[in-house]
């Protein structure tokens, strides 16, 4: 192939973000929505998609993009119209919009650029009214805002529409947006944070983020000519998800469907994956708040998150990226007392430890008797450290 | 019949140097003679290759294979409304040849997946039922990959990418028949009784493939509705045997008119994924000439796999024993006198697809004084007799073994009834 790219027809550019802590699959047939939320028995996901990208062209028949939609051109429908409607017939289920601000060519905001932001025709004719159409028309409860970096938020007028979007529109009391409205917004202002693409620190931060990740590990939008060795292994997920929890973040997975609007087989069977990791697993994840150690002090790719019931009572989850050679492993950051219970998600039966000159040594069962794959939680019940 | 994932085998064939029809290059058109042909030994040495389907089918993507059979000769209104749905009104299935871009074709990254995936032999199909050729036969003007489509010789540079790779054989499938050929309908219509498709269209077309790539295997179909009398296959298999630059390497199926399927032929296929002894594994190519990943996906994990435990596949033989008496997840094969290196010869291994509790119980195995048991990938492994019969062996703890978890192989020397 070399490096030329090919002419592509028919392009049509969608992306769907896939959210877990809450995963799932979609694609324009409802009735294989439902068979995918039945398989993942997931209980709360979020889906983001794209209504704009870069070029401008809407997944949304626009009145402010005449014949530059997805109804007047391309698929001849109202790709986010019937999204948002297979999402919404399902409880638990969350839908979400990304949106870009800018449009690589669009004269309006071209002139706008050349003019050095002192003139503002771009968003007062078309971006903020197409924002608000947007929000008035579907009602997502996220707006994943993007190219926003080239002029300050006044440019944008992002103030005023967060407060017009928190004050009177539709969503007011449910939305949430992310921190791209302006330049140097991203990572100090705005709903959660995202700071750079695939911000994954591994190290706890103040403020609530998410980590944006793709599947393909070059692209966010369908690449008909990706080999297998160029896509996350479920293995490189489940650590990213791990990695990502522990440190208070969550995890939005980037699928890119195919421009006749098919999810490719490889991308299915990573959510597959990742559904049947966390039927077992989910309890680590779903509704977990970051510990006081994100990862172990000796086995640095354990990984921890801590959740509260109800009761009053905390449990703390590890997760085992390797099963350990020996069988056995010694954990650096729980503290153990005299009645810690140690439990395997998956697993029937408590697990035993016993006290070594190392620390408290944890018996794991033999391997081929464990039904999960890829990673493994361990649940402490009874830490002496974990209030902290 | 549909080719989407099956399995080759070798009902039966003979085995040794003799040639009971005489001597190299005198076979006679008939199936006695030409049935008596030894099998070259690589084939069955071989046991996994891959098939690739890559063809107009590629461009609608949906159906199978099939697809022209389902819109024009069953006329399925599911077919009859896609075409309506998704292409202008005067499209025809021959007009997806401006749609078989074949722009991501390169057949050194696919040679390289599948010398990774321990496969042995790779066949493209040449020619499926819809007569569209995947080189520029001279019997099918403008229905050719050269003339259209792709604008190339895709077979020509399929056979050039697999033969830089040292171990890997390469072969063309070629269906007989096609199921809108003016010429062949003429003598279907009249009950066969003319042959003038074979005489003018099949068996020179097959020639020319033999004479320009010099195949190592020739996987016929399509065969089916004539006897072998119409499709001229004696003729062709002793012109094949005899004269071919292929004479001497050359293997074939068992798809040579109505009948010869499990009967006659080099080595048989019977029906579509028939399960034993080569594997030919099919994967589907996009019309831009991609394999899918998750195609790409399962070779390379077969591949991980094989680096392992590839000495309990290439060059062996069905064992007495197919699978354990007790524990019938597990499989056996046995490596030949004179494969391999001296020690593992006559080696019976084991193939177990599900990891043991602890100790790994075995009926069919009989433990001599010397008989040694090892785990590829791991190391030897301790086992003992069991009073009634059989052998238990002590496997180490799973995450030990370096074997992908997909299976697992015993090598077992020196047993009493190896």
């Amino acid at each position: 192939m070399g490096d030329t790219l090919p002419v592509i027809r028919r392009e049509v550019t969608m992306i769907f973000f896939f959210a877990t802590k809450h995963h799932y699959f979609i694609n324009f047939h409802e009735s294989q929505i439902v068979i995918f939320f039945q398989k993942s028995h997931l209980k709360t996901l979020y889906i983001v998609l794209t209504s704009k990208h870069h070029e401008g062209f809407t997944n949304f028949p626009s009145p402010y993009s005449f014949n530059w939609n997805s109804v007047d051109v391309g698929p001849n429908r109202d790709l986010v119209g019937e999204l948002s409607k297979a999402i919404k017939a399902h409880r638990g289920m969350k839908f979400g919009l990304y949106y870009s601000l800018y449009e690589w060519f669009n004269p309006l905001y071209q002139k706008d650029k050349a003019n050095g932001w002192t003139t503002r025709d771009f968003v007062v004719n078309k971006m903020t009214p197409e924002l608000k159409y947007l929000v008035e028309t579907y009602q997502p409860e996220v707006i994943w805002s993007d190219g926003d970096w080239e002029p300050q938020y006044t440019y944008w007028d992002s103030p005023g529409f967060l407060a017009w979007l928190y004050n009177d529109s539709p969503v007011r009391d449910t939305v949430v947006v992310n921190d791209r409205w302006g330049s140097t917004m991203a990572c100090s202002h705005g709903g959660y944070y995202t700071c750079t693409d695939r911000f994954n620190p591994g190290t706890l931060q103040p403020h609530k983020w998410e980590n944006c990740w793709t599947i393909d590990k070059q692209s966010w939008g369908y690449r008909r000519n990706a080999h297998i060795w160029e896509y996350c292994s479920i293995e490189e997920l489940i650590q990213v998800l791990a990695e990502t929890v522990s440190c208070g973040g969550n995890l939005l997975l980037n699928v890119g469907p195919s421009h006749d609007g098919t999810i490719k087989p490889i991308f299915e069977e990573r959510l597959l994956q990742m559904g049947v990791w966390l039927r077992v697993n989910g309890e680590a994840i779903y509704h977990s708040k970051p510990w006081l150690h994100q990862n172990d002090t000796e086995v640095s790719d354990v990984w921890y998150t801590k959740r509260t019931f109800e009761d009053g009572s905390d449990k703390v989850y590890a997760i085992l990226l390797d099963w350990p050679a020996t069988g056995t492993l010694v954990l650096g950051a729980p503290k153990f007392c005299t009645n810690t219970i140690v439990n395997l998600l998956g697993w029937p039966q408590p697990i035993t430890w016993t006290a070594s000159t190392r620390g408290p040594e944890i018996v794991l069962p033999p391997r081929q008797q464990v039904v999960t794959d890829w990673a493994w939680v361990l649940v402490f019940q009874g830490l002496c450290n974990d209030k902290s | 019949m549909f080719f989407k994932g099956l399995q080759v085998s070798l009902c039966a064939f003979l085995v040794g140097v003799i040639n009971i029809s005489g001597t190299q290059g005198s076979y006679e058109p008939t199936w006695e003679s030409l049935d008596a042909r030894p099998l070259p030994s690589w084939y069955d040495e071989a046991k996994i290759g891959v098939l690739v389907h890559w063809g107009l089918y590629s461009v609608p993507g949906v159906g199978s294979e099939w697809f022209w059979w389902a819109l024009r000769g069953q006329k399925k209104p599911s077919y009859l409304q896609f075409m309506r749905d998704n292409f202008k009104a005067k499209d025809t299935y021959a007009s997806f040849t401006d749609d078989l871009t074949g722009i991501f074709f390169n057949p050194n990254k696919w040679a390289e997946l599948f010398e990774h995936a321990g496969v042995k032999y790779a066949i493209l199909t040449a020619k499926h039922q819809d007569g569209y050729c995947m080189w520029p036969s001279p019997y099918s003007y403008h229905w050719n990959s050269l003339t259209s489509g792709p604008t190339k010789d895709v077979v020509g540079e399929f056979m050039t990418a697999m033969r830089k790779k040292e171990n890997l054989k390469a072969g063309v499938f070629y269906s007989l028949y096609e199921w809108f050929h003016p010429i062949y309908n003429i003598d279907k219509a009249i009950g066969f009784r003319t042959s003038f498709y074979p005489a003018t269209k099949s068996v020179p077309e097959l020639k020319d493939l033999v004479e320009k790539y010099k195949p190592d295997i020739i996987w016929s179909t399509g065969d089916w509705e004539a006897p072998a009398s119409y499709w001229n296959s004696t003729n062709f298999l002793a012109w094949l045997y005899n004269e071919s630059p292929v004479a001497e390497t050359v293997v074939v199926n068992d798809r040579w008119g109505e009948g010869t399927a499990c009967e006659h032929g080099g080595f048989l296929n019977c029906v579509d994924r028939y399960n034993p002894r080569n594997m030919l594994i099919n994967i589907g190519v996009t019309a831009d000439g991609m394999l899918n990943p998750i195609y790409e996906d399962r070779l390379v994990k077969l591949g991980d796999w094989m680096k392992i435990n590839a000495e309990g596949i290439h060059g062996t033989v069905p064992w007495s024993f197919q699978n354990d008496t007790v524990n019938a997840d597990t499989w056996y094969t046995k490596r030949k006198e004179g494969s391999g290196p001296e020690d593992v010869q006559g080696s019976v291994y084991a193939i177990f697809l599900r990891y043991p509790v602890s100790d790994l119980i075995l009926g069919a195995p009989e433990a001599s004084e010397t008989t040694q048991i090892f785990m590829l990938g791991y190391g030897e492994v301790t086992h003992e007799t069991l009073p009634d019969g059989g052998i238990k062996i002590s496997v180490p703890p799973m995450q030990a073994a370096t074997s992908p978890p997909y299976g697992w192989v015993l090598r077992m020397t020196n047993l009493s009834n190896a």
